[in-house]
């Protein structure tokens, strides 16, 4: 069957997938140049018979060429209360929608994230079956079907609760909802459509998985090509909904007055768009490989054989791993997504970072510092189960000592909670040493210092089971040696440099030490690796070994993941401050305040409660299946003499 | 924390030259390359989006 | 069956672990500075003829802090920030950490002599700068953002200006990068999101004006002048009801100037022409603004007071507002500082303005008309009166009161004043 792969299937292969790639490319086009035309015509329209040229609006974002275009739509509604409103007692409508729409978008990024890793995971399985290793590339295949398993039965989640966020805006925000659909009718068939496009590929997909495997071998490039699909058209529905969302922050494509301009791709394409989606696809991946690691780690703790073990304690560290590589460039994106919200209203940066959301940050703060020593410390804990890495145990303690400093300088506000009798003693607002650990040049300083630590431990991690054979190794190692610690003291430099210059200047100081923590990256990886070529394992790993600690850690990173996120929706929604759509549709309902942090604390963690019974009942049900599958496969395997395959490589 | 490396003993001398072209070329990548180039010519870049 | 049971326990460790995670997060969310940021009030209809230039500056605070006690916020870790957003960026106490726009604050330390004084100060001098001028040609025909064209020529119009359009100056070092300088961070206070209304802006620029030194206003006279018409009260064209202030009378807009001359007691120490009871008052100046205003600032004692910085009036107008709202500001040579400090607390702003308006009008002329001159402490001495015509005894007898000491006749021919002397 492996010899199947020839030259020509793997032609066809990559034709089909370019083929649908084009595809679907091209597919949102058509309807876009329609609604264009459609735009035109009602804007003639709407203009009526007094004048033959459509009245121009100025678009509130785009200048230079396009920004005036025809006024193609009614105006932002003033929003009255309670007409405009719906509410259910005495209840915070707003609340209610909050709840809804996290956990639509929990489920919603879950099943974004798990096609990602599942693709990844069935590409890395073919690769391996084609070089040789049939038992492995089977592993890795089975895993993304596992993994893919989990996926389904959310989607259904996804799509209900989807329904029930719709109804929910329906019935307590009709005001804002008919606006804000008016402004994307054009597109919105397009978002019903992929609907339809995603569900028909995600079953074929999943249960054409073993037919496409075993009966029709040829086609394994082919059911690889429909796992592009449907990333992409995942990826496609999220950047759609998406749009929504950053226009409400940042509005273009319409006039002051909420006029729509008649061009649909200004009004997606806004201001924060790109940013958010960036921000958005790295923390999917993430959080997903959270929610995939933390089930792993429940089947883990509550597996009964040895191999069972095995093969969950080797799926949480996969998933965990490629979580963990989304986690590594997400600060990037969320700090590109804060320079063009500075950019787009330097009003709107400064509420978030230094005015009114500013504790709000500290929080935020709090779960990147949990993520970082949840990742290191499951790491120093999945060392446990490689021989030979009790040589690199010394070392533990140096990292950790980097990581609570970086942490301990990360969370400190710049002003202090403190009473009357306190400031007089402090003689001012800030304290006079702590204080200073509260601006942005410390604050990125630790935040690299501890991405960087996490490389490490991963470097150490690669390499702690075997004893490295290239003969340069000594100098791979004094170079690797400084390579680190000069990354350390450059990204200390610039952050103590930092405070004696003026801020405006201070603010392009975290570029080089992104650029260190990314050369520690890059360089660091690869020359560890380079070192690892022929190098002799001192002991198989021990998969199955893992401490209860360990699980344990990757259920704390999964809360945090998932608190993470409920904490950033809770800030862009607020970013808003009273405005539905910023500047353009006013909030004039009773909610129209900012919660303060302990409130939306309450309902975060209410939140990620509510997401984890849910998964619960989720992963329940798909062990229904597996417990089934299995019994089977065990009675088949019992009677074909062989052993079901053990779960160590 | 050794590596398990079991080729043959590198002397001292050739482990601190090497030490030495280690922390003077990282010296100068971190501290002068890549400060000047990120920081230098990239102020006056418009790439920092008018802020500050 | 077993498996379940194991597995059901590890399900309740779990959720167990889960919980104390998630109330950890949520007791620490609570346990952080709570700060609700309530949606903007919508504008207070202010009317003028209601309120005093101290009400401005309270309204002014309001809506930049958001609250009358900005420094005990600072102190508890909160940010105070009102309505118009100003604390994001502009510092108003050295507690803040706000260096993005330019502070409004004296900060005593910086080698720069124009950061040595607070931003009302500033203000007078950034509209003789060159660079104003500079600003003045670039937006000559009307600012891209916000139509208007720099055009202000006192301090407290530079004031109103950077409010309106923030683009027509932008001071040196704090424009957005690429600009060169030529283009303000800042927002059109007047438009979304931060919607100001006009009199909610003279009254930011109030407290502004006002913060250090009362008698500073000028904010509302400042946004007349910049605009060329009056300020519409935010109540649009409704009629305004005016409300009497509870408290000490308060002079009031609708009252005329002998109404507030009287229940404000002026005539117990001046002379007004045109006030039929303020004719005998001796112990403060004739109040003739219309001729001595522009004299009085003119004079060497008015510049001395103004190199010392007590006083500060520019124009007649000023110079009167100055006298009511701080007497101690400028004491005319010959006199005492016995006027009444508390005048500023009792003038609405409108109330004021008729006052004003009423005493601008009298010049000498008008005084000879009403039969009043000035006292004798003044140095300008007597009004001059336009004939140099002897005294008949009737304009005699009629000027000079009975029993006003010892008068020689000059009239040989007036017997009956002759026998007058006593």
């Amino acid at each position: 069957m492996l010899n199947v792969f020839g030259e020509s299937k793997k032609k066809i292969g990559a034709l089909i997938l370019l083929g649908m790639f084009s595809f679907l490319a091209l597919l949102p086009f058509a309807p876009v140049a329609t609604s264009l035309a459609l735009a035109e015509e009602e804007a003639a329209v709407v203009e009526g018979e007094e004048s033959d040229e459509p009245k121009m609006g100025k678009d509130v974002f785009y200048k230079e060429e396009g920004e005036f275009g025809p006024i193609s739509g009614p105006p932002a509604p003033t929003m009255v209360y309670p007409d405009d409103y719906g509410t259910y007692g005495d209840f915070q409508s707003r609340t209610i929608i909050w709840i809804s729409n996290q956990q639509h978008l929990y489920f919603g990024s879950f099943v974004l994230a798990v096609p990602m890793f599942v693709w990844v995971m069935e590409l890395i399985g073919i690769m391996i079956t084609q070089k040789g290793d049939a038992k492995l590339g089977k592993k890795f295949d089975d895993l993304a079907h596992e993994m893919m398993k989990i996926s389904l039965t959310a989607y259904s989640v996804t799509a209900i609760l989807g329904g029930i966020l719709i109804f929910s805006f329906l019935a307590l925000y009709p005001g804002f909802f008919r606006y804000l659909s008016g402004i994307f009718r054009p597109v919105m068939h397009i978002y019903a459509l992929l609907f339809i496009l995603e569900s028909g590929v995600l079953y074929v997909y999943y249960y054409g998985w073993d037919a496409m495997n075993d009966r029709c071998g040829d086609w394994k490039w082919g059911h690889l090509a429909l796992g592009t699909v449907l990333n992409a058209v995942g990826i496609a529905l999220m950047v759609m909904a998406n749009t929504w969302v950053s226009f409400m922050m940042s509005p273009a494509g319409v006039d002051a007055e909420g006029h729509f301009l008649g061009d649909i791709w200004k009004v997606m394409h806004n201001p924060l768009m790109v940013p958010v989606v960036v921000h958005r696809i790295l923390g999917n991946a993430a959080f997903g490989g959270g929610v995939v690691a933390a089930y792993a780690s429940f089947r883990f703790l509550s597996a009964k054989t040895p191999e069972e073990k095995g093969h969950y304690d080797w799926m949480s560290y996969i998933a965990m791993f490629m979580g963990i590589l989304a986690l590594i460039p997400l600060p990037f994106a969320g700090y590109w997504l804060m320079r063009e919200i500075y950019g787009y209203r330097q009003q709107m940066g400064i509420t978030l970072m230094g005015g009114l959301l500013a504790w709000v940050f500290i929080m935020q703060a709090t779960m990147i510092a949990t993520l970082f020593i949840t990742v290191n410390y499951y790491l120093f804990q999945a060392m446990g189960r490689m021989p030979g890495s009790e040589r690199y145990y010394p070392a533990f303690k140096f990292l950790l000592a980097i990581l609570v400093v970086s942490t301990i300088s990360w969370l400190t506000p710049h002003t202090l909670v403190m009473t009357p009798a306190e400031l007089k003693a402090m003689g001012g607002a800030q304290h006079p040493v702590v204080g200073n650990y509260g601006v942005m040049s410390a604050k990125n300083t630790a935040i690299n210092c501890m991405i960087t630590t996490t490389v490490v431990t991963f470097m150490i991690y690669q390499r702690c089971n075997v004893n490295l054979k290239v003969p340069w190794a000594w100098k791979g190692n004094i170079f690797l040696g400084f390579l680190i610690s000069m990354a350390y003291v450059n990204i200390l430099f610039l952050g103590v440099y930092g405070y004696y210059i003026p801020a405006n200047v201070r603010i392009g100081l975290s570029v080089p030490q992104v650029a260190s923590t990314l050369t520690v990256l890059f360089v660091g990886v690869t020359v560890n690796l380079k070192m690892l070529k022929g190098a002799e394992p001192v002991g198989e790993i021990q998969w199955g070994k893992m401490s209860v600690r360990g699980a344990y850690a990757l259920f704390m990173l999964a809360v945090a993941f998932t608190w993470t996120m409920a904490v950033m929706g809770y800030l862009r929604s607020s970013v808003r401050l009273h405005w539905h759509v910023n500047e353009i549709l006013r909030d004039n309902s009773p909610w129209a305040f900012t919660n303060p942090l302990g409130y939306a604390g309450n309902i975060n963690s209410l939140n990620v409660l509510l997401f984890w019974t849910m998964l619960l009942f989720v992963f329940w049900l798909s062990a229904l299946a597996t417990a089934g599958k299995k019994k089977v496969e065990a009675e088949e395997a019992a009677t074909a003499g062989t052993a079901v395959p053990a779960g160590s490589h | 924390m050794s590596d398990g490396n079991t080729q043959a003993k590198v002397g001292f001398g050739q482990k601190l030259v090497m030490g030495v072209i280690c922390f003077a070329g990282a010296a100068l990548y971190y501290l002068l390359f890549l400060n000047w180039v990120l920081m230098g010519p990239a102020q006056n870049l418009d790439y920092f989006y008018g802020f500050g | 069956m077993a498996k379940k049971k194991g597995a059901g326990i590890i399900v309740f460790k779990v959720a167990l672990w889960y919980i104390t995670i998630l109330s950890i997060f949520a007791a620490y969310t609570n346990w952080l500075p709570q700060i609700r940021g309530d949606a903007p009030e919508a504008a207070e209809a202010i009317d003028v003829s209601n309120v005093t230039p101290e009400d401005l500056q309270s309204m002014g605070e309001q809506i930049i802090f958001g609250s009358h006690d900005p420094l005990g916020m600072l102190a508890r870790g909160e940010g105070p920030i009102g309505k118009g957003q100003c604390p994001l960026c502009h510092r108003f106490f050295m507690e803040q950490k706000a260096d993005r726009c330019p502070n409004l604050i004296a900060l005593k330390t910086e080698p720069q002599k124009l950061l040595q004084v607070s931003e009302e100060e500033r203000s007078h001098e950034r509209v003789k700068e060159p660079r104003y001028e500079e600003f003045k040609k670039l937006h000559a025909n009307g600012e891209k953002n916000s139509g208007h064209i720099p055009h202000a020529e006192t301090g407290g119009q530079y004031l109103i200006e950077s409010e309106y359009c923030p683009n027509c100056f932008v001071v040196e070092g704090f424009g957005l990068k690429g600009t060169n300088d030529t283009e303000s961070p800042m927002p059109i206070i007047d438009k979304p999101p931060i919607l100001l209304v006009d009199t909610e802006i003279v009254s930011v620029v109030s407290f502004l004006q006002m913060r250090d030194d009362a008698s500073k206003w000028t904010a509302k006279d400042s946004w007349e002048e910049y605009f060329g018409k009056d300020l519409a009260s935010a109540a649009g064209d409704e009629e305004p009801v005016e409300e009497k202030p509870a408290g000490p009378p308060v002079a009031l807009g609708s009252e005329t100037a002998e109404e507030i001359v009287t229940k404000m007691t002026c005539y117990a120490c001046h002379k007004i022409p045109g006030i039929s009871v303020a004719k005998t008052g001796a112990i403060g100046p004739l109040l003739i603004e219309g001729s001595s205003a522009k004299r009085r600032i003119k004079s060497p004692e008015y510049k001395a007071a103004m190199k010392a910085g007590t006083a500060h009036a520019t124009t007649p107008r000023e110079y009167i507002i100055e006298s009511i709202m701080d007497p101690s500001a400028f004491i005319v040579p010959g006199f005492v500082d016995d006027m009444l400090k508390d005048f500023r607390h009792k003038f609405t702003v409108s109330g004021l303005d008729v006052l004003v308006d009423h005493l601008i009008a009298q010049d000498e002329a008008a005084a000879i008309a009403d039969g009043l001159d000035r006292l004798a402490n003044e140095k300008e001495g007597p009004i001059k009166k336009p004939e140099a015509k002897l005294e008949t005894g009737e304009a005699f007898a009629k000027n000079k009161p009975l029993g006003e000491g010892v008068q020689i006749s000059r009239s040989m021919k007036d017997s009956s004043t002759f026998i007058g002397l006593n």
